[in-house]
């Protein structure tokens, strides 16, 4: 019998299989954008306010308007682009969420270290039919995770599925049925 | 007994209760009272005989509320469960069950030693201040407390006790008196007093100038670089021994013994402190990580010092309270054997590997543009373009600090254990065990992307610990095989749900 020990092209060697993330709702874009149109607007109102008297003797100040205006631009691209590319996924054991634009990160929470979920939303997330999932474990607010931009009805499949995910890892949560059942050495009897 | 029937607190615990209401009523009430001089002037206006009747009718208050306290605090055993019931307008009560308990603390200071008593406090996982306090029992009724907490926590109840093992580590003089060099404690009291001392001094060269000073002050103050150099000399000096002194007051007669009258779980018991003595009880199954932690001033010392965190030990520098687990005077070799004591299934690390060199690069351009950006806001406030040549000098000099911070930093994980090491001067190993970890992040910056490098942050119940720039790959594995080892107990579950699963619901 010989032995066969052929050079393995690496190019030929399969690819990790990439992680196939679900993109957020699409009303997150635009919900992003209208909250970000009211924080400008009060901005700009308090620049108005801070710098219009003081440009009318500079004349570099006066062009604040159009700085603003393009600050305000790059800002609502780049945040239209951030909401587009945020994604969420729920594996067998783990739950994850990739955002960020120049910046990404993508966190993957564990379901086993979830103590409880909870869902909130504000006005305008509900004008949007829009629900944030906020997942608490035992590392406080740096090792929470907040999932925002979920469609109502997705968010409250997920908070039930992590709900039923805690309650079958938490061994106190095991129904007396259960129970009895683990204490029967012979299953076939009872 | 404990177990059973309510308990009260001393009756000497009334004195202190009382004692410390009055002393917080003035320490809220004395910045109202000199902040603005508002409350002067309201002293002023009133006269001296309603300045009393106020005071008396402020201790009268007090005295009723620490008499109502007193009357209404109660606490017992209850099987596995500390119970405490406590509160004046509002009734609580508070269940602590023993397994849940991280830490006990045990202390006497003077002045409830005065009275003959010590305060018990226990910590639970989750909470950032002390969960339960017993302000004021006597010390037999705090070992019976403790013993019936522990009890609940062995196996056979009451039945054999084996003995305490040996030390594990004391700490001698001369570590003490390293440790306290190597440490910065008054540092932080100076830097705590420094509004108050910038404030008395205000105004004191006028008054300084008027005395009648000896000649060699006069001489001293004609030469300032002298001065200067005296007197930094002497708050050096002064700063040290004070640092010196605190060290030795909080851990005199230090000893760290293991406490293997649990059967379930490892216990790690500390006594220490002079005026106020103190022990404090660690749950090893509690324990989330160690961080090895070496000073500049350690480094050249030789000393360092261990800090065990458990779950709501958020990462701080400093640790007012004394709440933190700390092992101090630590001599070189001792911190390897104090981990394995501490964790006894620990692989430990054979070598550290190094990040990735970009690590290195990111270092070098990050200092530049920091100190290029500085160099023009000078030359372009000075409108002298040669504050610019400095660059050239200080290339070389970022480079050789950014090669030696990339040096610095190392990681290790080996069979379910990591260990990682930070710091270029002063230098802080965290290690902990996979299965520790509660959330993972990969992070990577459009120029991380470019490299194919990531930062893995790994946060624990102790807070964030960031491994920069590890190559794509192998954040990638890092990060499964964490998630192996945290996923593992719901795996064997999951298996184990299979095979007790009878068989015609399986193949179903």
């Amino acid at each position: 019998m010989s032995l066969s020990n052929a050079l393995i092209d690496p190019s030929e060697l399969a690819a990790p299989e990439p992680l196939r993330l679900t993109p957020v709702a699409p009303a997150y874009a635009r919900y992003r954008m209208l909250s970000l149109s009211l924080r400008w607007l009060v901005a700009a109102t308090l620049i108005w306010a801070a710098v219009s008297e003081v440009a009318r003797n500079e004349p570099m100040l006066a062009l604040w308007p159009l700085a603003v205006t393009a600050l305000a631009v790059l800002h609502f691209v780049c945040a239209w682009r951030e909401a587009r590319s945020r994604a969420w996924g729920l594996r067998d054991h783990d739950l994850l969420y990739a955002s960020g634009l120049i910046q990404r990160r993508l966190t993957i929470l564990p379901c086993n270290r979830i103590q409880h979920v909870e869902t909130a939303s504000g006005p305008l997330e509900r004008k949007f039919g829009l629900l944030r999932v906020t997942c608490f474990t035992a590392g406080g607010l740096s090792a929470d995770l907040v999932i925002r931009g979920l469609a109502a009805t997705d968010a409250e499949r997920v908070r039930q599925y992590l709900l039923g995910r805690i309650h079958d890892l938490d061994p106190e949560a095991l129904p007396p049925k259960q129970a009895e059942h683990e204490q029967d050495p012979d299953p076939a009897t009872s | 007994m404990i177990s059973g029937e309510w308990q009260r607190l001393s009756p000497w615990a009334l004195v202190y209760l009382f004692l410390r209401g009055t002393v917080g009523i003035v320490r809220q009430n004395l910045p109202v009272l000199f902040g603005a001089g508002a409350g002067a002037a309201f002293l002023d206006a009133i006269g001296l005989r309603e300045i009393f009747m106020l005071v008396g009718a402020l201790l009268a208050i007090s005295l009723l509320v620490s008499l109502l306290q007193h009357r209404r605090f109660k606490f017992r055993i209850d099987g596995d469960l500390l119970l405490v019931r406590k509160g004046i307008f509002e009734q609580s009560e508070l269940k602590v069950r023993s397994a849940q308990i991280q830490q006990v603390l045990v202390e006497a200071p003077w002045h409830l030693r005065l009275f003959g008593l010590v305060r018990f406090s226990v910590d639970t996982p989750g909470g950032a201040a002390t969960e339960v306090e017993l302000p004021g029992i006597r010390p037999d009724m705090a070992s019976d407390l403790r013993r019936a907490l522990e009890s609940t926590d062995r196996a056979g109840g009451s039945g054999h006790r084996p003995p305490l093992q040996a030390a594990l580590h004391q700490a001698s003089a001369t570590d003490l008196i390293l440790h306290g060099l190597a440490n910065n404690y008054a540092w932080v009291a100076l830097a705590a007093l420094m509004p108050l001392l910038h404030r008395l001094s205000q105004g004191q060269q006028e008054r300084i100038a008027a005395l009648d000073l000896p000649t060699w002050f006069d001489t001293l103050l004609e030469h300032p670089l002298l001065a200067t150099s005296i007197a930094l000399a002497a708050i050096l000096v002064a700063l040290m021994v004070a640092s010196v002194v605190i060290a030795v007051l909080r851990f005199h007669d230090f000893r760290l013994e293991r406490d293997d009258r649990s059967a379930t779980t490892p216990r790690f018991r500390q006594t220490s402190g002079w005026a106020s003595r103190r022990e404090q009880i660690l749950n090893g199954a509690r324990l989330q990580v160690v961080e090895h932690v070496q000073t500049p001033i350690g480094r050249l010392l030789g000393r360092s010092h261990l800090l065990c965190r458990q779950t709501g030990n958020v990462q701080i520098e400093q640790d007012p309270n004394g709440q933190m687990f700390l092992i101090p005077g630590l001599q070189a070799g001792s911190c390897e054997r104090l981990l394995a004591a501490l964790w006894p299934d620990r692989v430990p690390a054979e070598v550290m590997e190094q990040v990735h060199p970009h690590y290195r690069r990111i270092n070098f351009l990050r200092l530049n543009i920091m100190a290029a950006v500085l160099l023009a806001i000078a030359a372009w406030q000075t409108g002298e373009p040669r504050w610019l040549l400095p660059m050239l000098g200080l290339a070389p000099l970022f480079a050789l600090l950014a090669h030696l911070r990339w040096l610095a930093v190392g990681y290790s994980v080996r069979e379910g254990w990591l260990q990682i090491r930070f710091g270029l001067i002063g230098r802080r190993t965290s290690t902990f065990p996979a299965a520790n970890v509660q959330r993972i992040q990969v992070r990577q910056n459009w120029f991380q992307r470019r490299r194919h490098v990531a930062d893995l942050v790994l946060t624990l119940a102790t807070g964030p610990i960031t491994v920069p720039c590890l190559p794509e790959n192998r954040a990638w594995t890092i990060c499964e095989d964490v998630l192996e080892r945290i996923e593992q107990p719901a795996l064997e579950a999951d298996v184990l749900d299979r095979i007790k699963q009878p068989a015609w619901e399986a193949g179903a």
